[in-house]
């Protein structure tokens, strides 16, 4: 039998072109995610473009880079983009807010410091957040999941690859067709969307599917898990939504698109976020003590394993300490942020630091849990809620609130995008602490680079300002809504009652022995029942298919052509983040 | 009574409150006048949930006593196998050629270690929780070293992919040790 030679070489992991590569391809592609932000109203992971890059440059034909580098190139890529997404959608409300005179003159250092307080609080989080969903709960993080095929594809075997390409061709050119416009038919297909009323079926039902193969293929991989997510769109858009016109509580007057809208706006959406708070809330109760057990059970359970069989012990976990001071370096900048910007008490601003930080475990939870299973982070709506908090307790102090409000936003955010990429992390075989430690070393960097675009897109405006925002080339959607609800706030028009009474019943929901079903159920009344309808669609596909083929089926076949549908639609999504910031 | 009533009871509930606290309020900050049938609805659930919970076997729950305890006899049973397979395969890979290593680790991952990883629960069953997570914790720390194996034997780089090896069948080994109750 042939022997082969063992490499004199270490087996590559953190290296200088891995370093550099992913901080560079991280700050650019920061820079066109923020503009296309700021231009579209929501932003792309730029995860599966920053690995296809390293699978190209650190492996390229000399075949000398590894998985585990290019695995932390993206890492670095991914930090840095996630943090300037987290800061797009709200610092540039302030600006807005600024020029329609609801705030003063406000000084960037202290949001900026906030920001990177966030960056910092993100990174904690997700570390006892990973072993409840990767480890214990393995959520699926679909594109977590479809970057781990990306790495692994040169080693896969011919078959995945050859899945995952036309995979990735059916994603782009999808994505492809739907930018060009060609398959935009009035009343069938509008704003990516297929009509499936067929004229019969009334509008408030909101029977349309998202042509995303995104969305899709998310429900292909998560399968029978998202089920509860898909009941829950069907319970608020066929049993609800019905039940509120019959007892006509809308508006008079209200039909067609408009009827659906109010419902939508007024009721289910404000339920869903309400649904998630509580949910979250409960669930996190419930599972702290199985987090804190997880990580002393780890801790005494490998130096055991690996005395017992003579191996070297590896720490695959960032230490306790470096976790706490990471967590107090954050809050002291998040309470200087909070005390700096405005005229208050110290007691005050120690209170909204405080309760933003537990609040923060909450929404953290509840977007890290809902991209898992979804893909899809509620972060607009816990960035509402953490700014509405922050206002309450910061006497109606816009800036200060909105300070902690963007500390709240970057974590979110990367607890979100950060877990899925300790899920590539995983499925690569990579070591969770080497990814944290780069996650805490470089996600400060996508804060200041975020500054740094925002300020100059705005000052390159007419005048030296108003570069975004209504009536200009970027449009700035998200700060807008954002800026519309915190004028709302001042005159008490927030649907407390909503939020409020869903939050009960999401308390209620994650008592019940099915796990996870209020952060479920609340995502899918908060999202657009087109995105769960199509999401359900692959959930029932995979279930269909796995009963028929069986498991291995569904992850040597189902997982590279789903991984190849997201990986697909998100390049041509950045491509046109980049194209549209070349053309203006 | 019928082992879905109370399910049923408890989810019937909580859609009649979602479906009460639907609607908007006359103005803006104040309560809607359905917030009586909302609490009622939430009543209704928390009996169901009372009852569901109460259940020896909770209907749709992920598992209950005594399925934990036939889990626990499985994830023994079931471990076996996949330790012994992945020992055979120790001690051949290393006169295999890298690639042909890369082909067999495949072959192991989805015939020994997915079925296991799917039902990875199952480690958990029966005992407490902190024994459950200690468990848990160490397959997971295998799975995690043959994932590694499986990168490193497409990097072509056969001595990390076999110190992975090594590392994944110290800690499914000490996984079966404490599955069997033996002494460290």
């Amino acid at each position: 039998m042939e022997q082969s030679t063992l490499p004199v070489a270490p087996y590559r992991e953190l290296t200088l072109p891995a370093v550099v590569l992913g901080g560079t391809i991280g700050i650019i592609l920061n820079v066109a995610l923020i503009y296309s932000a700021l231009k579209l109203g929501f932003a792309i992971s730029g995860s599966a473009i920053a690995a296809l890059i390293g699978y190209v440059a650190l492996r390229g034909r000399s075949w000398r880079g590894t998985i585990i580098e290019n695995n932390l190139n993206q890492t670095i890529a991914s930090a840095i983009i996630t943090a300037g997404s987290g800061v797009v959608f709200t610092l540039p409300t302030l600006f807005l807010l600024k020029s329609s005179g609801t705030v003063a003159d406000f000084s960037p250092w202290p949001l900026l410091a906030a920001a990177i307080g966030g960056a910092l609080l993100g990174v904690v989080l997700i570390i006892p957040l990973r072993k409840k969903m990767i480890e214990i709960d393995r959520l699926r993080f679909p594109t977590g999941t479809a970057v781990a095929t990306i790495l692994r594809s040169g080693s896969a075997g011919v078959e995945k690859v050859r899945l995952l390409g036309i995979g990735c061709a059916i994603g782009a050119g999808w994505k492809l067709l739907m930018i060009s416009g060609w398959l935009h038919w009035p009343g069938v297909i509008e704003s990516d969307e297929l009509s499936l009323n067929f004229g019969l079926l009334p509008a408030y039902l909101s029977a349309a599917l998202y042509l995303s193969p995104m969305t899709f293929a998310s429900g292909l991989l998560a399968g029978r898990g998202g089920l509860s997510f898909f009941l829950g769109g069907v319970a608020a858009w066929w049993i609800i939504s019905p039940l509120v016109v019959w007892a006509g509580w809308p508006t008079a007057g209200l039909t067609g698109s408009g009827l659906a809208d109010f419902i939508y706006t007024s009721s289910l959406r404000p339920l869903g976020i309400g649904l998630l708070i509580g949910s979250a809330a409960m669930s996190m109760l419930l599972t702290m003590p199985i987090i804190l057990t997880a990580f002393r059970a780890l801790s005494h359970a490998l130096p055991t394993a690996a005395a017992t069989q003579h191996t070297h012990p590896q720490r695959t976990e960032l230490s306790a300490w470096v976790l706490l001071a990471g967590l107090l370096g954050a809050v002291v900048l998040l309470f200087l942020a909070a005390w700096t910007t405005a005229d208050l008490p110290l007691w005050r601003a120690g209170l909204a630091t405080l309760v933003g930080t537990l609040w923060l475990g909450v929404a953290g939870l509840i977007v890290a849990q809902s991209t898992g299973m979804t893909d899809i982070s509620p972060m607009s709506g816990m960035t509402l809620v953490s700014v509405v908090l922050m206002m309450a307790l910061l006497n109606g102090q816009i800036v200060a609130a909105l300070a902690v409000g963007i500390a709240i936003s970057v974590a979110i955010g990367q607890s979100a995008d950060m877990m899925q990429d300790l899920k590539t992390g995983f499925l690569v075989g990579n070591r969770p602490a080497q990814q944290q430690a780069l996650e805490f070393a470089v996600s400060w960097i996508g804060v200041v680079v975020a500054f740094v675009v925002i300020y100059a897109l705005w000052q390159g405006g007419s005048g030296g300002s108003h570069g975004f925002g209504p009536n200009t080339p970027l449009p700035a959607p998200q700060a807008s809504a954002l800026a519309g609800v915190i004028e709302a706030v001042q005159t008490q028009q927030i649907p407390l009652d909503k939020f409020v009474l869903g939050g009960l019943a999401g308390l209620l929901m994650e008592l019940t022995p099915l796990g996870g079903l209020g952060i479920m159920v609340g995502l899918a009344m908060y999202l657009p029942f087109s995105v769960t309808l199509t999401y359900g669609l692959g959930c029932l596909t995979q279930i269909q298919l796995e009963r028929r083929q069986g498991y291995a089926f569904s992850e040597n076949i189902l997982v590279p052509w789903a991984a190849g549908l997201i990986i697909g639609e998100a390049l041509i999504g950045v491509g046109e983040a980049l194209l549209r910031m070349t053309i203006g | 009574m019928k082992p879905y009533a109370a399910p049923l009871t408890c989810l019937f509930g909580l859609l009649f409150a979602l479906t009460a606290a639907a609607k908007p309020p006359l103005a803006a900050g104040e309560w809607p006048d359905t917030l009586p049938h909302a609490l009622a609805g939430c009543g209704v659930a928390v009996l169901g949930l009372w009852f569901w919970r109460r259940q020896p076997h909770p209907l749709w729950a992920e598992s209950s006593p005594a399925e934990e305890e036939e889990q626990l006899l499985a994830a023994g049973g079931r471990l076996e196998p996949c330790l012994a397979a992945l020992q055979a395969l120790q001690t051949r890979l290393p006169t295999l050629t890298v690639t042909a290593m890369a082909a067999e680790l495949e072959i192991f991952y989805t015939r020994h270690l997915l079925p296991l990883s799917q039902t990875h629960k199952q480690f958990m069953a029966g005992v407490a929780q902190e024994q459950g997570l200690e468990r848990l914790a160490l397959f997971s720390q295998a799975e995690l070293w043959i994932n590694r194996a499986r990168s490193a034997a497409g990097d072509q780089h056969q001595a990390e992919s076999l110190q992975s090896l090594e590392k994944a069948t110290a800690s499914l080994l000490e996984l079966q040790r404490l599955l069997n109750g033996t002494p460290p």
